[in-house]
């Protein structure tokens, strides 16, 4: 009977036995460490496929580079919550945790780095968007779960400061790892910070003096180093081996996704007039009349008709995968800048004809075609009369992420840039995208706040520095 | 040598004769109400593992002491209890027990228990009803059966899951909300482990591989008994709070003949409900014909127009010929007549100390799509064994080998059959489409560039599995005396699944061809003890208990997939080109658990039991992984003190209070990372991971009564329930911008009543003639009470095009929201100034998935060996989002998409002015606009959604058993034939598709929508069963 009842009160005991429960509940499958080495790669890889997706759908819309020719509600203004740089949040964690870490470990360029990608990711967020959470984003771990929206001009304040701080942080003799976009040298990512600034003062230029921080970035090249030229363009290269393609190239995108968008008049017809051999690198005939016709944009759905009777992208561009890259910022536009901020007399240096010359040069450079020997001195030629300089920046601003419709919001031009017979909207061309519609659900009161600030939350309120 | 042994035998039965003086011999005769002989009844010595059966003519010799109890039982009879005094001769009459009387029922852990004490509700199905019409999946049986609990299909093709909720929904983690199934004691395995992404995912869509308990062989099964609410299930830990279906398999008996069964059902299948095609219009837009468009919003099918058609013989060739323009698209064209083939042997039988059963059955199904099919093997034995007078030992093993070589994907994209069939053109002849290689194994014959042919899918795109799974346990159980005894028993629950999935070169979405493996594996190994103690104190008998179980869970997966194929038509990983994405992970679980109970009876007419556990689980927080839930329930038998009539026969009250604790998932509280896309590169969760939760409760209570009226020939129950659940653990969504998704913390407050009514009459009780009739309702209405501070609503799921399942502070469990139409004041449609429907952009509450209450009726007639069985499901209310129904409208294919083709469509409702007043809508917008343009038709959830009500007749059966002459004439002990049929008719509103269909999103089962999900089918046949 003792025996008995030892047995029992045995079996009592293993059963109340906890001890190995932390053994058992610990996650062997994943680690609990990423030092930056390994998150970088996979911010860069994030952000080039957003650029991409960006460029290849919204961004040619948008700047009417081409149009859908089935399923065009973003073509007529038909739009609704919109969530696609929104992502761009989960991305920045990484970048936040990859600061955290340089900052502790001391490492200078790691977090100059973050600071860099931390600035050009929110400057794409609030260009959409307008207001949007910044002080307070990305701090889940620290108990904020429904950050509040700051104002487009504070933001723009604090990324600039950034790209200062980073710019002196940068330490050019050494590297850091798990770069896949410069490899490790330091000296390009300074380049591409100052560049960055460049153009991030020349989108507030129209509500603000920068004429004192233009002059100081483009004058001391030693001090601030820009882009010298197409070898230090900010562009993620694909390699075109699995996983590492762009979302839009073959083995990863389907070739309907990438003809859905049939490029535009304005683009074809631009390109057919001067004569333009970057027509033959972007775009193939049609399949009907093997002729370069291009797509109205903003037409009515029931009036396009079939797609093939219209021009192309060209197939090298799918099919070849390491043809796409994803394009950040380019020689070639800090060049546009330059000469913009020239004739406006913000800055005092070279000519505008100069930058303008330089700048487009570097785009046939850029796309690998052979510009034409007149091409500077009959068919376009710097005249700041006239919208050429804004045209030939549209045509290199081509697959660059949305920047073109950024500059059209400040600028107006290209002039072309209208709301077509079938848009909606009020025949207004949007100025910014909706809120995503769960932020009414997480986070309504903040939600709330910044949408009172710009006056609704619709697509024709213009953020801060779009005063045009 | 054979007279040796009989005198060896003699002197030592005497020996003990003389060893146990006060131990007599017991024998005597057993028959029923008629006289008949009862071979097989189970004679036991009260509280002792002394055992005996009956044999062929009734007769039982049993040794027992004066003073001591026999027992007889026998099922589908009332048990007996006789004294041992000084007779040594007792005969027994056993009275029949008709299905509704069944005394006996199997509860928790296994324990027999007389129905009368039990003060918690549960209903049983017993192998006769359960076995009438056979099923590929055996969750679907159950549906309609019992009240209060809900099954539905979804419609995925063989392989298809069913989901099961008991009593509504308590859960904000919408798998789980199911109720655990425990087979002889064991609990098992129910998960859908899903592959691939969400219903639109297109890239990746998923399969149904099935549910867990699919794969138990109902013709294995004696009963089902399905426990309800929490106290019924306190003692079965976290899993059963919502309830346990209780399965107990047949054992051997002692019988006349062999022993040998053999039942055999052929079934024949072919879809239930077809899409509603039009036949008006064909290929093309603007009444103008177009090969290539996606639509069917051309000219009028007259056979005016000859033309060269997409699809047709020659076709990408550019050889077509023309054909004339005439309505060709037939679905019963590619949807074949499936075939299901069951077969069943078994053999049982029973000595004095032993029984044992061994069962093979063999199921082989050929689906409505040709090239598919599931195959399971399935081998059962089952033993018990008496050591000794104190000592019992049962064990069984169940070995499951299924196979299919291939299962479809599910949901809309290039992969999907239905998509490929919903963007097709009316003129076109689908057998042209049979020739699917343009170039074998390397390039289709697809109509569309973003499309797959459907016979290339159905017999290249393959989907496959292999899968073994053994279920076994071995029990013992030891008396120390007649109060003592002690239970020990491990189970095991093991699987092994392995799947492989293939597309060719040049398909739609892999364009370079695709193969992968995966692997599931999954094991639970139950532990557990119970010591009780059984005594009479004068009128009150006691029983005390105590137990304890270790519950040890393990899944492994793994996962590989290559998007690029070197050789054409190998399909293997050497021939992978392409750097592959692999992945494994493992989890393990554990719990240890104590509980005990007590149940005291009061002269036979009033019970109560008193039950407590606590679990200890490895997956909450160190200071917070102990959880402890309690139940009471109390059962009086009014009938038995007072007399209330003649009428009434029988009348049970009773009433019971429970808790039950709940955990959550492994690895929930360390924060880890996951892996980025490129090789080497890491990113954040999504997850922020708490340190601080709690465990999740649930508290429910309930009252009911039993009564059998009229001589017996009226049964009734009834049922009120509610229950609280609270401390949900869920990963609630926060803003994005918080650089995360979601976040894990205890939250909400969910409650749950309603009512379960059963009724069972009677009318014809003759001699030869009997029919009954049987009723089951059910409604029950749940809100949610709180999620947390702050947060008014909480995304349970996101379905398709925008569509989530949301439980909203105010709002029911199960409500859909979405996008719908913007409205005047007074409830009319908004149209814009081109004449299209605006788009409200406040999302809305669309309805609910959950029926607003459901019945299932059947009727059960019997006259000499003829017998008809038919049962009818009926739910009334909810709501389904049917995405066949958008895209339908848009590719112009569903005779929804007709109105307006020729003179365009004014809509009914009305314009906004600018003065903001409203005026009725007069402008004329094309049928181009109206159904293809409508950018958001597919996001207008609203415009999408039906009311779900359907009947179906589920299960229909028309049996001859021959009579006992004729049988044995044959040499048989049983024959009996049967015209079956389930799922045969569907009456309901909804167009075009079978209101159970549900999506699935990876694992998940999506009720509420529906996203290109195959026909359901309607299936009959015949069946033989044979007894030798």
């Amino acid at each position: 009977m003792k025996k008995f009842i030892i047995y029992i009160l045995t079996i009592f005991a293993i059963s109340a036995c906890t001890n190995q429960f932390d053994e058992i509940n610990t996650n062997k499958n994943q680690p609990t460490n990423a030092g930056p080495k390994f998150l970088l790669p996979t911010v860069i890889f994030n952000l080039a496929n957003n650029s991409v997706y960006a460029a290849f759908d919204f961004g040619e819309i948008i700047s009417q580079y081409g149009g859908d020719y089935e399923y065009n509600a973003s073509d007529i203004y038909n739009w609704g919550p919109d969530s696609r740089f929104w992502d761009l949040y989960e991305n920045l964690q990484d970048v936040k945790d990859i600061e955290k870490q340089a900052i502790a470990k001391g490492d200078q360029n790691y977090q100059a780095v973050a600071l860099v990608l931390e600035s050009y990711m929110t400057s794409i967020l609030t260009d959409s968007y307008g207001p949007v959470p910044f002080t307070e984003a990305n701090q889940s771990e620290d108990g904020i779960y429904a950050p509040k929206y700051d104002s487009q001009e504070s933001i723009y304040n604090n990324i600039l400061d950034n790209l200062t701080q980073a710019n002196s942080l940068f330490d050019t003799n050494s590297s850091i790892e798990g770069d896949i976009l410069f490899q490790g040298d330091m000296l390009k990512w300074k380049k591409f910070c100052n560049s960055l600034h460049v153009r991030l003062l020349m989108r507030i230029s129209n509500k603000e003096d920068v004429s004192l921080r233009l002059s100081e970035i483009v004058s001391n090249s030693s001090l601030y180093p820009l882009f010298e030229s197409n070898n230090d363009n900010a562009t993620y290269k694909y390699s075109g081996i699995f996983p590492d393609l762009s979302p839009r190239s073959n083995g990863n995108g389907r070739e309907y996704e990438y003809h859905i968008v049939v490029p535009s008049t304005h683009l074809v017809n631009l390109l057919v007039d001067n004569n333009d051999p970057r027509l033959n690198e972007w775009i193939d005939p049609s399949a009907a009349s093997n002729s370069y016709i291009g797509l109205q944009p903003g037409l009515p759905l029931d009036q396009i008709g079939e797609p093939a009777n219209y021009a192309r992208r060209a197939d090298s561009y799918f099919n070849n995968a390491s043809k796409i890259s994803a394009i950040f910022m380019t020689y070639s536009e800090l060049n546009f800048l330059l000469a913009e901020a020239k004739e406006r007399n913000i800055i005092n240096l070279s000519t505008a004809q100069n930058f303008y010359n330089t700048a487009v040069q570097a785009s046939f450079e850029q796309w690998g075609v052979n510009m034409p020997s007149d091409y500077l001195t009959t068919t376009a030629p710097y005249n700041n009369a006239n919208d050429v300089l804004y045209e030939q920046k549209w045509l290199a601003l081509y697959h660059t992420g949305v920047e073109a419709w950024f500059d059209w919001k400040r600028t107006g031009k290209p002039s072309f840039i209208e709301p077509g017979p079938g848009a909606q909207n009020n025949g207004l061309v949007p100025r910014r995208l909706n809120y995503p519609s769960i932020e009414q659900s997480v986070n309504n009161a903040n939600y709330q706040q910044a949408v009172q600030s710009i006056g609704g939350d619709n697509i024709n309120a213009k953020v801060w520095w779009d005063n045009f | 040598m054979k007279k040796q042994k009989n005198l060896l035998i003699l002197f030592f039965s005497l020996l003990f004769h003389f060893l146990n003086a006060q131990e007599i011999e017991v024998k005597g005769k057993i028959t029923d109400q008629n006289g008949q002989p009862l071979p097989g009844v189970s004679v036991v010595v009260k509280n002792t593992a002394n055992g005996v059966q009956s044999d062929f003519d009734g007769n039982y010799v049993i040794k027992a002491e004066k003073g001591q109890t026999l027992n007889f039982s026998y099922m589908g009879y009332n048990p007996k209890d006789v004294l041992v005094a000084a007779q040594s001769n007792i005969n027994v009459t056993l009275e029949e027990a008709t299905q509704s009387l069944k005394e006996v029922v199997v509860t928790a852990l296994g324990i027999t228990r007389d129905k009368r004490a039990l003060g918690y509700s549960t209903q049983e199905i017993n192998s006769k009803d359960l076995n009438k019409v056979n099923s590929t999946n055996f969750v679907s049986n159950l549906s309609g059966k019992i009240a209060g609990v809900q099954v539905t299909g979804s419609g995925n093709g063989l392989t298809s899951s069913s989901r099961i909720v008991i009593r509504g929904e308590s859960s904000l983690n919408i798998n789980n909300n199911g109720p655990l199934f425990v087979v002889d004691g064991i609990p098992i395995n129910n998960s859908v482990y899903g592959v691939g992404g969400g219903p639109t995912n297109q890239a990746d869509l998923p399969t149904d591989y099935g549910n867990g308990a699919a794969e138990i062989n109902q013709e294995d099964i004696e009963s089902v008994n399905v426990l309800k609410g929490a106290a019924a299930s306190a003692l079965y830990g976290s899993r059963a709070a919502n309830g346990v279906i209780l399965i107990t398999t047949k054992s051997g008996k002692k019988q006349k003949g062999l022993g040998v069964s053999f039942s055999s059902s052929t079934m024949f299948s072919s879809p239930l409900k077809l899409w509603d095609v039009q036949n008006k219009y064909g290929a093309g837009s603007h009444l103008t014909y177009s090969p290539g468009a996606d639509t069917n919003l051309g000219p009028r099918l007259d056979g005016t127009t000859t033309v060269v058609q997409n699809g047709s013989p020659g076709y990408y060739l550019g050889q077509a010929e023309p054909l004339p323009l005439i309505f060709r698209y037939n679905l019963k064209d590619f949807f074949q007549t499936g075939k299901t083939l069951q077969n069943t042997l078994s053999v049982n039988g029973a000595t004095d100390k032993s029984t044992y059963r061994l069962s093979y059955t063999n199921s082989n199904s050929n689906g409505i799509v040709p090239n598919t099919n599931l195959i399971r093997n399935d081998v059962s034995l089952k033993a018990s064994y008496e050591i000794n007078s104190k000592w019992k030992i049962n064990s069984s093993v169940n070995y499951i080998l299924s196979n299919s070589d291939n299962a479809l994907v599910t949901g809309y994209g290039s992969q999907g059959i239905m998509y490929n069939l919903i963007w097709n053109h009316t003129n076109v002849d689908l057998n042209w489409l049979r020739d699917y290689w343009i170039t074998k194994d390397v390039e289709q014959n697809s109509m569309f560039s973003w499309g797959d042919n459907i016979f290339k899918i159905a017999n290249e795109n393959i989907n496959a599995f292999r899968k073994k799974r053994v279920l076994g346990n071995i029990s013992s159980v030891y008396n120390f005396n007649e109060n003592l005894s002690l239970l020990t028993r491990i189970g095991i629950d093991n699987s092994g699944d392995f799947r492989w999935s293939r597309r060719p070169l040049g398909s739609s979405r892999y364009p370079k061809g695709m193969y992968r493996e995966q692997n599931i594996d999954f094991s639970e190994i139950n532990t557990d003890f119970l010591l009780s103690y059984d005594k009479t104190f004068g009128d009150f008998t006691t029983k005390f208990s105590v137990g304890g179980n270790r519950m040890d869970q393990f899944t492994s997966k793994s996962f590989i997939e290559g998007d690029g194929l070197s050789i054409p038509g190998i399909y293997n990983l050497q021939n992978i080109n392409v750097t592959p994405s692999m992945s494994r992970n493992d989890y393990k679980k554990r719990i240890n658990s104590l509980y005990s109970f007590a149940n005291i009876g009061y002269k036979n007419y009033l019970f109560v039991d008193v039950t407590a556990r606590n679990d200890w689980s490895s997956t909450l927080p160190k200071g917070n992984n102990s959880y402890f839930y309690p139940s009471v329930s109390l059962s009086f038998i009014p009938t038995s003190v007072f007399n209330l009539g003649d009428e009434v026969d029988y009348l049970k009250l009773r009433l019971n209070a429970a808790s039950v604790g709940n955990d959550t998932d492994p690895y929930r509280l360390e924060k880890t990372y996951n892996n980025g896309t490129l090789p080497g590169s890491l990113t954040n969760p999504k997850v922020i991971l708490n340190n601080n939760l709690k465990p999740e409760i649930l508290t429910s209570y309930e009252a009911g009564l039993e009564a059998f009226l009229f001589k017996k020939r009226v049964s009734f129950e009834a049922t009120y329930f509610i229950s609280n659940s609270k401390n949900q653990i869920i990963g609630l969504n926060i803003s994005e911008a918080s650089g995360m998704e979601y976040h894990y913390i205890n939250a909400g407050k969910i409650k749950n009543q309603g009512v379960e009514l059963s009724l069972g009459i009677i009318p014809v009780k003759k001699k030869e003639m009997e029919w009954s009739v049987n009723a089951n309702f059910s409604k029950n209405n749940s809100k949610v009470i709180e999620l947390t501070p702050g947060i008014d609503n909480y995304v349970i799921a996101k379905g398709p095009n925008g569509g989530t399942i949301e439980a909203r502070v105010g709002g029911r469990m199960g409500d859909i929201y979405g996008l719908g139409y913007l409205r005047s004041p007074d409830g009319q449609i908004v149209y814009d100034n081109s004449g299209s429907p605006i788009v409200d952009t406040n999302v809305k509450r669309i309805g609910n998935y959950n029926p607003d209450w459901m019945l299932g009726l059947s009727s059960n007639f019997s006259y000499k060996g003829f017998n008809l069985f038919a049962q009818f499901d009926v739910r009334h209310g909810g709501k389904i989002y049917s995405m066949t129904n958008a895209i339908g409208m848009e590719s112009g294919l569903l005779a929804v998409s007709l109105p307006g083709r020729e003179t365009g469509i004014v809509g009914p409702g009305v314009v906004k002015n600018a003065d903001g007043t409203y005026s009725p809508n007069t402008t004329v917008i094309s049928a181009e606009n109206w159904y293809y343009g409508n950018a958001y038709r597919r996001n207008n959830i609203e415009a999408n959604s039906f009311d779900a009500s359907y009947v179906k007749l589920r299960q229909l059966s028309i049996g001859y058993t021959f009579s006992k002459k004729i049988a044995s004439s044959l040499k048989v002990q049983n024959l009996s034939i049967a015209l079956v049929g389930n799922n045969l008719a569907l009456w309901t509103k909804v167009p075009n598709i079978d209101p159970e269909s549900q999506a699935l999103n990876g694992g998940t089962l999506l009720p509420g929508f529906e996203v290109m999900q195959l026909p359901s089918t309607k299936n009959y046949g015949f069946k033989i069963n044979v007894n030798l």
